[in-house]
This record gives C-alpha cells, structure tokens and sequence, in this order.
C-alpha cells in the first residue's frame, strides 16, 4: 500500500470501519512508515479534541420552547374540537332544512350575486361560472414559479454576441455552454429571445466583435459600457488578436494583455477582466485588472497569497472591485469604500453575487440599454464566467 | 445530540435553536410514520437535516428576491455591500498556538462546508456508523468515507501544533 491510499484510508481505520483485506494491508504499511503513523495519531488526538470540545450544551431557553410546544398543540386540538363539532353540526341543520324545503324553492330563481349563483350550482347540478377571482400580479406569479421550482424558465437564456459560435478550440466553452442548456432546459432556452435577437442592429454594430471566442470567458454589459473576462494563459488569448473595437480602435490595453501569458503553472486561476466604453472606442482604458482564485484544493500558501489580488472595475458611480472569497473559489464583488481608495461616490450598487442551486452568480443591473432595463445573470465559478440571461424590468 | 447537529449545519446558536424547534415539532407531527422505534435517533436526525436543508433553500429564494427589491444595492453601516458572499475565515496560523483550544477547534471547524462538520460530529460525537450516517445525510457510502476523511484531513492540518502530543 502506497502513502497516497494509506492517508485516504487512515480516517476508516481509526473508525473500524475498513474491510479485512485492507486493513491488514494498511497495518502493516503502517509497521514501517513512521510518517503515516505519525498523522494516524494527529487524527486520534482530533478525535480526543473533538470529543472534548464540540459538543455544546443545550440552552435552557430551547428546551423550554420545545417542551412548550408540546403542551400547547393538545390544548389547541382541544379547543378546536368542539368548534368544528358545533359547525359540522350547524352545517347540518341547514343542509338538512334545505332539503326539507322542497324542489319548488330549489327551482326558484336565484338571487343576483355570486354567492347565489354558487348555491344554485351546488344544488341543482349545474356548472355555473365561478366568480372572477383576482389575479395575482406578474411580480407574485413569478415569485410562485419560483417557489415551485420552475422559476428558472424565466431566464431568459442568452449568450452574448459573441459567444455562440464557440469556433476556433473552443471545446471547453462548447461543453461549458451545453451544460448550462443542460442544466437549465432547453425549453426555455428555445422559447426566449437571445441577447443578439433583443439588441437593436444598432446596438450590435457597437458591440465587440470577439476574435477569439475560446479567449473570452464571458462578457458583461454594464452602464456606457462592457467588460470582458477571459483566463489568462488561454490559448486563445495569448496567439489572436482577442477583441477589436468596432471602429478599428487598436484597444492597447487589449494588446498588453494579450501579450501575456500565465506567469507560471499553479492551481490558480487567473482571469482578466478589462472594461471597455463602447462610446469611446477604446477597449481597456477603463479598466484593465487580473484577478485570481484558487479552485478546491489549491492548499500552498503561495497558492493563497496569490489570489488576496483583486481587479477593479469603474463604472458610472463608482470603483468596484472582484475578488475571489476564499480556497473554494467564491468570488465577492464590493464597492471601494473611502478607506480602500478615497472613492466616496454614493450610489446603487450594480453588481453583486448570489447563490442559487448550487451555484454561484453574478447579477448585474444593466441600465445601459435604451429601450431595456434589465438584470443580467452570469454564471460563475472558477473556470468559466458566463451570461446566463436577463430579466427585464421595466422601461425607463 | 439535534441541538448539536443543528448547531454544525447552520453555524449559528440561532438558527440551530429554530431548527431543533423545526424538527421537534415535525417528529412529533410524524410520529406515526416511525415504524422501527429503535432507529429513532436516525430518523430525528434525518428530519433534522431535512429541516436545515429546507430552511437553506427559503434562503437562497428570499436572497433571490431580496435583489429585485428596490433598496437591493444599499450598504452596510460599515461600508461594506448589503448583499454579499460570506468568505470563510482566514486561515489559521501561529496565533492559533496561544488561543483556547476549543476557540480554535472552532474556528477550524467554521472553515468546513456545513455538511461535513455535521458528519463529522454525527460521526465522532454520537459515534454514528457510515452507513448510518449515509441515511441520515442521503449520501452515498463511499462520499461519507471521503467526506470524512477530507474533513479530518482539513482539521489535522489546522491544527497541527495542538495536536501535537495530545491526549498522550
């Protein structure tokens, strides 16, 4: 048995719980490893520890409340009881006097109002229309969708212009791109106007146009403007050109980007997020930043002083910065404050990062759309930043 | 031992109180659907993650929500935004060797996914068997072994020095 299968199986042993045959096995790796024998007994002590410590007593308060909550249910069914007694015996009576009535009165005609209406329906057989019940607004029935667990059919799934094609090596964004149509249904993908579709002919001269689409990792709009993200030491942005203005802007900070490659091989990530204005052409000049995160496992401490950068991005009101969260990828995105950089512009903030489903993403305000305000959602994690979709909010 | 549970899920004396309260007043609605009474403290358990997993997934809608609300970009007091990820702790380091031992099993602790640091406990605290443990949480058997495993891992190099000859 080797170190690497001996570690793993320390745990099971210490619990008993290993078969036969590998427990004879690891005993005797263990005989004469002394290494391995040394990190069993630092996971016996753990479980002294542990033992020792975690348990937490139980608040007075609680058992209070649980105890309470046992007395209180009988005395409310008690309660109860003969209140539903007495009703089920009233309705009774009435239903009873009805009958008794006759089928002259049953015929007779019916008093104006619904609630007539449904006594007729219920006692002479005939299916009378309902009175209208009020709808819910689209705010509540979405909300409802949501709880049902169909609410993902309001993405409305939409790549960027760019991104579609996934030509030139782009295997990993083509396998990216059908897991999120795999993971959120086809169906709705099939039923929504993509972002391309939505955007005026206008609107998509403006935009970029993406050499390179393995590079480019996701793109997103925000106010005046867009930003790019792609990882760095990405075949595709270290040979191509990556991304040209539309009116044939060299966009230098592109260029300098481009020019660099990983710096070395490591379980980090790093992406490149650059800003660009598409009124002013020039692609990078508003913001040009690495940032990194450590996928799980990234356990050096290089590894972990390595991801404490961030990269900035300046919108309209603002620097904002996005930065990975910790050793499991996370990526948080927080208004400069006065103390990080003398930035005291008030104002709404227009990103931020939720988690839903498991998974982590990146909402955006998007209120640079003439005729659209909307939210867009990008799909985050450590080895791909992608729009998902938008939700429309309301004119202007 | 469902306070305890309660307490590794949500992280937090608050929401594991209303999560014991939770299972509680489900096991006692349930009650009838117990047929093996001697595998009650499993099927209490299992309500009891079912309770925290429930209470995680109103969160997450309400967190959804909460951003379409029109004061969803205000900050904190303290400058830092309203909504945000919660990074886990910095890791531990020399300061650890001068701290309470049980502070710092904490804090190693803080820095497990909420799953694991509740097979961890349901493991070492209640001496639950993997296949036990496996029903309780609805994970297979060999991820129970690995979980714990990574878990402990984790744990033994946060705690390197003060481990160090304890219990010895």
């Amino acid at each position: 048995m080797d170190h690497r299968t001996c570690r793993e199986n320390l745990s099971a042993y210490l619990d008993g719980e290993l078969p036969r045959e590998e427990k004879a096995l690891l005993e005797s790796h263990l005989a004469g490893c002394p290494e391995c024998g040394k990190v069993l007994a630092g996971l016996k002590s753990l479980s002294l520890l542990i033992h020792k410590h975690a348990m937490e007593p139980v608040p007075l308060s609680l058992k209070n409340k649980v105890f309470a909550e046992k007395r209180e249910k009988p005395a409310y069914y008690e309660w109860f009881r003969p209140a539903l007694a007495a009703s089920m015996a009233a309705a009774g009576v009435l239903i009873t006097l009805n009958i008794m009535k006759g089928p002259e009165t049953l015929q007779a005609p019916a008093q104006s109002g619904a609630a007539a209406s449904l006594m007729n329906a219920s006692t002479t057989g005939e299916q009378q229309p309902l009175p209208a019940v009020p709808r819910y607004s689209g705010f509540k029935r979405e909300k409802a969708r949501m709880a049902a667990g169909s609410s993902l059919d309001m993405f409305k799934n939409a790549m960027p212009a760019a991104a579609p094609s996934g030509a030139g090596g782009g295997g990993g964004q083509a396998g990216s791109a059908s897991g999120l149509v795999g993971a959120f249904g086809s169906g709705s993908r099939a039923a929504a106007p993509s972002l391309a579709e939505a955007s005026s002919p206008e609107e998509r001269a403006s935009e970029p146009k993406i050499a390179s689409v393995a590079a480019v990792r996701g793109s997103a709009r925000v106010k005046n403007g867009s930003a790019l993200y792609y990882k760095a030491g990405d075949k595709g942005a270290a040979s191509a050109g990556k991304t040209e203005t539309p009116a044939g802007a060299a966009g230098a900070g592109d260029a300098e980007l481009a020019a660099k490659p990983a710096r070395r091989a490591s379980p980090v990530e790093e992406f490149i997020i650059g800003a660009y204005t598409a009124g002013d052409e020039e692609w990078g000049k508003k913001a040009v930043n690495r940032f990194k995160t450590a996928p799980a496992g990234a356990a050096s401490e290089a590894d972990k002083d390595a991801c404490g950068k961030y990269a900035a991005f300046i919108l309209d009101d603002g620097t904002y910065c996005i930065m990975p969260g910790g050793a499991r990828g996370e990526f948080r995105i927080r208004k400069y404050t006065p103390a990080d950089a003398g930035d005291t512009a008030p104002g709404k903030q227009y990103w931020d990062v939720f988690e839903y489903g498991g998974d982590k993403y990146l909402l955006l305000n998007n209120m640079a759309r003439e005729r659209k305000r909307c939210f867009e959602y990008y799909l985050l994690g450590p080895e791909r930043i992608r729009l998902h979709g938008e939700i429309d909010y309301g004119g202007q | 031992m469902v306070y305890n549970l309660a307490l590794r899920l949500s992280g937090n004396t608050a929401d594991a109180q209303d999560i014991t309260q939770d299972a509680f007043i489900k096991a006692m609605r349930g009650l009838g659907s117990l047929r093996d009474p001697s595998a009650a403290g499993t099927w209490l358990y299992r309500i009891t993650m079912n309770v925290w997993k429930n209470r995680v997934r109103s969160e997450k809608r309400r967190f959804f929500w909460k951003t379409f609300s029109l004061d969803w970009g205000k900050e904190g007091e303290d400058g830092e935004p309203a909504l945000q990820i919660k990074s886990p702790e910095a890791p531990a380091d020399e300061k650890m060797l001068k701290e309470d031992e049980k502070e710092s099993l904490e804090k190693a602790l803080s820095q497990l996914d909420p799953e694991d640091r509740a097979i961890l406990v349901l493991r070492e605290i209640d001496g639950r068997s993997y296949a036990e443990i496996a029903e309780i949480t609805g994970i297979a058997l060999g991820t129970v072994k690995s979980r714990i495993s990574r878990a402990r891992e984790a744990l033994r190099q946060k705690m390197g020095p003060l481990l160090e000859g304890y219990g010895s």
